[in-house]
């Protein structure tokens, strides 16, 4: 591997570990935060449901921002933004403080430097036979980070309070900004690669490009599964009575499955058509779900579960960002897939969202589940349609 | 793509990813129910 393509990597999984591993690890500072500042539960329920609202919608705009000017200076920004929204957090005293700080800071920043800015760059100079495994690598690396930083974090709670907490997560995060110098050698790449297409052509083309709205579409999926299964789960085996120790466990299995699935998903990718391997990840997550509710409901089940569900948790982001770039070239992926990434958001929002407004309807998790089934099944049927040939466009410029 | 070296690393960092979890995985879950979505 050329050694500027090594430096973007690590740059890439780096920054993944660190972005992705502090965003998670925010719910466990509700309790202490509301607390000490004596306000309700939902003033910072709320700020977090800003920042995803904002990094989600931020995305596109982010991205095309990243396709111009390069990650280097998007993943730099972002990381500004990041540390001054840790500091700000740590400063706050009241509900508009971790609005901004949180909410709209953190959410602005998880966008200059999560995966869809720093996929952009791993895409530039990695080899198109090589990109699917690549990608599954940088995904591994965040699912890693979600994995590891949780309980890293907790260890830091039990011995700091939250202010200084989130000032040693602000020194952590502030490592993206020496790591961002890694994506130089990606961005020289960036003129010359879209053979002259401007951003608004790109637009049009995969807006009129049939295979670009399911990917959307199978990407929206995927938001709602894995917020729905990450936000009510524990809350459904506590509703089945299986003690806390089971909630954990499950968690955590999600956390560490889905570090060898979503590399694996990658390597896979770069051996078979993605759009097959993303149809049978949807439907082993119809299958993986059903059986949950099907068979007994123990605490080994439950553990099961967590790990079957994780295996197949992030592996549709290397193959869903791979199939962009395979169709679309690379010269706009990060604004393409930060259009897919915001689908996805959406998705997140009523998962988590319409899995708690089911069960206050309904009085049970049953009829979401079910529609998870479903969904899943939809998704796995509509990725074999997709037309993954790259566009005429592309073959044009390499002639 | 993950070579021989990579995967020792892999596997130390994700060892001790577990050992966090054996430690406060617990914590996490039981620091804010609500935040599951826990009955109180």
């Amino acid at each position: 591997m050329p050694g500027a393509t090594k430096r973007v990597l690590i740059a890439a999984v780096v920054c993944l570990i660190l972005a992705m591993g502090v965003r998670q690890s925010f719910g466990i500072f509700l309790a202490p935060i509301a607390m000490d500042l004596e306000v309700g539960r939902q003033v910072f329920g709320l700020a977090i449901a800003l920042q995803n609202l904002l990094w989600g919608l931020a995305q596109p705009f982010v991205g095309a921002v990243a396709d111009r000017f390069g990650a280097m200076r998007v993943t730099i920004a972002g990381a500004l933004l990041y540390v001054a929204g840790l500091v700000l957090a740590a400063w706050s005293s009241d509900p508009l403080g971790l609005n901004v700080s949180l909410g709209v800071l953190v959410g602005l920043a998880l966008s200059g430097t999560t995966y869809v800015t720093v996929l952009g760059a791993v895409g530039r100079v990695v080899p198109p036979e090589r990109r699917s495994p690549a990608f599954g690598l940088c995904t591994a690396a965040g699912s890693f980070g979600m994995f590891a930083v949780v309980p890293g974090a907790q260890a830091l709670l039990d011995a700091l309070d939250w202010r200084d907490t989130f000032l040693v997560m602000a020194v952590a995060i502030s490592a993206l900004i020496g790591l961002a110098f890694g994506f130089r050698e990606s961005d020289r790449l960036i003129t010359g690669a879209g053979g002259g297409q401007s951003l608004g052509a790109a637009i049009r083309e995969a807006r009129e490009h049939s295979g670009y709205w399911l990917l959307n579409a199978g990407f929206f999926v995927c938001g709602f599964h894995v917020a729905f299964v990450a936000t009510h789960l524990p809350a459904y085996l506590a509703d089945n009575g299986m003690p806390l120790s089971v909630s954990a466990w499950s968690l955590a299995m999600i956390g560490l499955f889905n570090i060898f699935g979503s590399y694996l998903c990658g390597v896979l990718g770069g051996h078979f058509r993605q759009k097959w391997v993303l149809s049978a990840i949807y439907a082993a997550r119809a299958v993986v779900i059903a059986a949950f509710m099907l068979l007994p409901l123990s605490g080994a089940s439950a553990v099961a579960f967590g790990a079957a569900i994780g295996f197949l948790w992030l592996g549709t982001v290397p193959l869903t960002s791979g199939l962009v770039a395979r169709v679309f070239g690379v010269r706009y992926l990060s604004m393409l897939y930060g259009v897919v990434f915001a689908s996805h958001q959406l998705g997140a929002f009523l998962g988590a969202w319409g899995g708690g407004y089911a069960f206050d309807v309904m009085g049970s998790y049953d009829g979401i589940w079910l529609a998870s089934i479903a969904l899943a099944i939809f998704a796995a049927l509509i990725h074999l349609p997709i037309r993954d040939q790259p566009v005429a466009r592309l073959g044009e410029v390499a002639a | 793509m993950i070579g021989a070296k990579g995967a020792v690393l892999a596997g130390l960092l994700i060892s001790a990813g577990l050992a966090l979890w054996w430690q406060y995985g617990a914590l996490v879950v039981l620091a804010e129910p609500a935040w599951f979505c826990l009955p109180r």
